[in-house]
């Protein structure tokens, strides 16, 4: 028999076990009734724990921080730890969603942040150009019922399908620390479709035909209610957005037909539940070309394996967009593609 | 009761009763081996190994996730079953008749629920944060535990989860976790000698080699072969000092751990191209300069224990087989340092030749103790480093294949010679015992 002085020494190391999963759970309780809730756009890719049943790792866009986001002083610096506490700082990007609107070691002053860690060394691209950084802020798992992961991928959809981004709800504590609430689907789900692809390019061969690919953009309303989106002018919703993996990428050029115009009503096109609306985009054509060395040029004259993703933006609120109900309002970006027509 | 304090026992009773010895000798004698806490290690494996399973059952039930379960009823369920496991192991610890196996493996299992709720706080509120930390913190809940009541499971566990985590921090996350030696330095060792636990100052010793090991691998690989190598003698040489202490058992974990460690760093260091890392610039971070420096402390701190031990006199005939082992081993630890000090490049044979000798005698020394003490894992020691030397220099060492055929079979005969070695003087024991 335990002597009466071990046996309260035995009672207060299992009190502080309990004190400190007590502890635990009552941080995140405070922040998930508390904190000021935020909604993360993620794609989300499906793993499976043995000893938790299934989860869903999540991954935003929050998640990699583009450089010209970067606090300046940050950007230029090269030898970075590993799990360095980074703030992110927060803007609404429409439909109660928010986006990064920068990064950096010192907390914020005031608004939304989130707190996280760089998740790997600062990312250095190639010729040691910085690419940004990589921060986790442990919100990239979502643990759901067993077997109804797939089920979320599903209505995640596939590479070749319309894809509908999950949006997780996020409580934010004061000092940035995030709480995942729950999650919702994007009213608006999105589609790309190669239509034509170039011939593949040959060494020393003259390539023939048409060098850029020419796609197809699927918007459709993935909602239970109408919805609005604007397609306007000469495809002018639509932006061509490079994808930066190394050295920045030669830039869209702004296109003319689009400097002036605005919407009108017969812009907005009303979707039902489940209704599409489709254009198609033709990279060859000059709307769509990007400037290199001050020429522009179609994307497919580019050397190397240049990545480009178009993105639909909702136009900033004009009449008679501002009073129009039911309008999708905020920015979605197809998948990745490349010059040659492949889709990531 | 071990078998060995069974036999010291009767063995005494029986002088008692012959009248070699008086009343108060007897009591003398037996003090002088006094009995430790420590159960049968399969009593202790088994209630351990139960209480891991029924850990993992627990975890996989957790595991179902199922939603209509609610936030709180899963909080409840994760804290009564803790709560429950600890308390029935107290409420059992005030009943007679006592069964220190029970209570030691409900609190064990209360200790895996701890690990498998920190789990299940994390999916609740899917927390997704660095998660080597669940491990370190479920440490601290065992060291706790293997404090207060004392327990030799909470202790066993405690290390092997701080092993984990410093291991998971230097090679999934490339970070040095310093914390991690002083955890096992300060918070094991001390229970270990405490309780007089020869098996878990082994454990201690081995996990504080191994993550002190991470710790500097996580900073730079180049000094950790002569960091180990200075450990490990310090720990054989205070092997020597601890008959003399009021805990003589810790004189076998001592040397297994140092000998082990000191033979691998022997074995590398014998090794030409491996040797020239001795003398490349160890001291330019601050944190190798201090683990280097703690360990040179040790070092002279137990050379210093060992003379003063030998100072006393005392010793045995058998003793001289240690003495010459520490003595081999300080040559190799003067050779480190003077390798390191005057920052000799490449090095080559030049450095790999003392090692090479300096273990060839340090295995023709065990063979020749272990035979003395018929202690075989001493005899296996000196014999595996003899087989891994001659199968590890196959390809470089010898020009032809009758030259390594003649080195493996003289290392037959050899090993053949030191098996009847060992035989004969088991039966020269046994018949003088008889």
């Amino acid at each position: 028999m335990t002597r009466p002085s071990a046996r309260l020494w035995i009672a207060l190391a299992v009190t502080a076990q309990l004190a400190v999963l007590a502890s635990m759970a009552a941080e995140r309780e405070w922040i998930f009734r508390t904190g000021q809730v935020v909604y993360l756009r993620t794609a989300p890719v499906d793993p499976r724990d043995l000893f938790r049943g299934d989860f869903v790792r999540l991954q935003y866009e929050i998640n990699h921080v583009r450089p010209e986001g970067l606090d300046p002083l940050l950007a230029a610096a090269r030898d970075r730890r590993r799990h360095e506490v980074m703030y992110t700082r927060l803007r609404p990007a429409g439909e109660g969603l928010y986006e990064a609107a920068g990064a950096g070691t010192a907390r914020p002053a005031d608004g939304p942040f989130i707190r996280g860690r760089t998740e790997d060394a600062w990312r250095l691209g190639w010729r040691g150009a910085a690419v940004g950084a990589v921060v986790k802020y442990g919100i990239e798992q979502l643990f759901v019922e067993e077997g109804a992961g797939r089920a979320i991928e599903e209505r995640r959809g596939a590479r070749d399908q319309l894809q509908v981004p999950m949006e997780v709800e996020v409580a934010l504590s004061p000092g940035g620390t995030a709480v995942i609430r729950g999650y919702r689907w994007s009213r608006l789900g999105m589609k790309l479709e190669v239509v034509r692809r170039p011939e593949p390019r040959r060494p020393n061969v003259p390539q023939v035909g048409p060098l850029s690919p020419k796609l197809r953009i699927t918007l459709a309303n993935a909602s239970d209610a109408p919805l609005v989106v604007v397609d306007f002018a000469d495809r002018c919703a639509f932006h061509l957005v490079p994808v930066d993996w190394g050295p920045p990428l030669p830039p869209p050029v702004a296109a003319e037909s689009c400097r002036t115009a605005a919407p009108t009503a017969a812009d907005l096109i009303t979707l039902a539940p489940g209704a599409a609306h489709s254009v198609e985009i033709d990279l060859v054509e000059p709307r769509w070309h990007v400037l290199k060395d001050g020429k522009p040029v179609e994307i497919g004259a580019l050397q190397g394996f240049a990545q480009y993703r178009l993105e639909y933006r909702t136009p900033e609120p004009a009449a008679p967009l501002a009073q129009t109900a039911n309008l999708w309002r905020g920015r979605m970006a197809s998948q990745s593609f490349n010059a040659s027509g492949v889709v990531d | 009761m071990s078998r060995q304090h069974r036999w010291l026992r009767q063995e005494v009773a029986r002088w008692r009763a012959e009248g070699l010895v008086d009343e108060a000798l007897v009591q003398r004698l037996l003090a002088r081996y006094p009995e430790t806490t420590e159960r049968g290690w399969g009593r202790i494996v088994l209630s351990a190994l139960g209480a891991v399973l029924v850990g993992l059952g627990v975890i996989l039930v957790f595991a179902y996730n199922w939603q209509a379960i609610p936030k709180a009823v899963k909080l409840a369920l994760a804290f009564g079953a803790l709560a429950a496991a600890h308390g029935a192991a107290m409420a059992r610890d005030r009943r007679q008749p006592p069964n220190r196996a029970l209570v030691e493996g409900l609190h064990a299992l209360g200790t895996m629920l701890f690990g498998a709720a920190i789990w299940l706080v994390a999916q609740i509120y899917h927390i997704d944060e660095h998660y080597p930390n669940a491990f370190l913190v479920w440490s601290l809940g065992a060291l706790a535990l293997a404090w207060a009541m004392p327990s030799l499971v909470q202790a066993l566990l405690a290390l092997f989860l701080v092993a984990f985590w410093a291991g998971v921090e230097v090679f999934q996350f490339r970070a040095a976790m310093h914390a991690a030696p002083l955890l096992v330095a300060a918070g094991v060792l001390p229970l270990a000698w405490r309780r007089r636990s020869p098996a878990l100052l082994f454990w201690a010793l081995a996990v504080l080699v191994a993550v002190t090991a991470f710790a500097v691998a996580g900073i730079d690989f180049d000094p950790l072969v002569a960091l180990l190598y200075v450990t490990g003698a310090a720990i054989l040489i205070a092997s020597i000092a601890a008959p003399e202490t009021s805990f003589p058992e810790a004189e076998r974990p001592l040397h297994a751990v140092g000998l082990f460690v000191v033979l691998a760093c022997n074995f590398v260091l014998s090794f030409p191209g491996l040797a020239g890392y001795l003398g490349r610039q160890h001291f330019a971070r601050p944190e190798l300069a201090a683990y280097l420096g703690v360990a040179a402390t040790l070092f002279a701190a137990s050379l210093a224990a060992a003379a003063w031990r030998l100072s006393r006199g005392g010793w045995g005939r058998l003793d001289a087989y240690r003495h010459g082992q520490a003595a081999l081993i300080a040559v190799g630890v003067a050779i480190v340092a003077g390798c390191m000090l005057a920052h000799v490049k490449g090095g080559g044979w030049a450095v790999a030749l003392p090692f090479k000798v300096i273990g060839l005698a340090l295995a023709t020394l065990l063979i020749l103790e272990g035979s003395a003490r018929l202690q075989p894992r001493l005899v296996g020691a000196g014999c595996l480093y003899f087989a891994l030397i001659t199968v590890s220099r196959y390809a470089d060492l010898f020009g032809s294949l009758l030259a390594r055929a003649a080195v493996f079979v003289a290392l037959g005969v050899g090993l053949f010679l030191v098996g009847n070695f060992y035989a004969r003087n088991r039966r020269r024991a046994q018949q003088v015992r008889t």
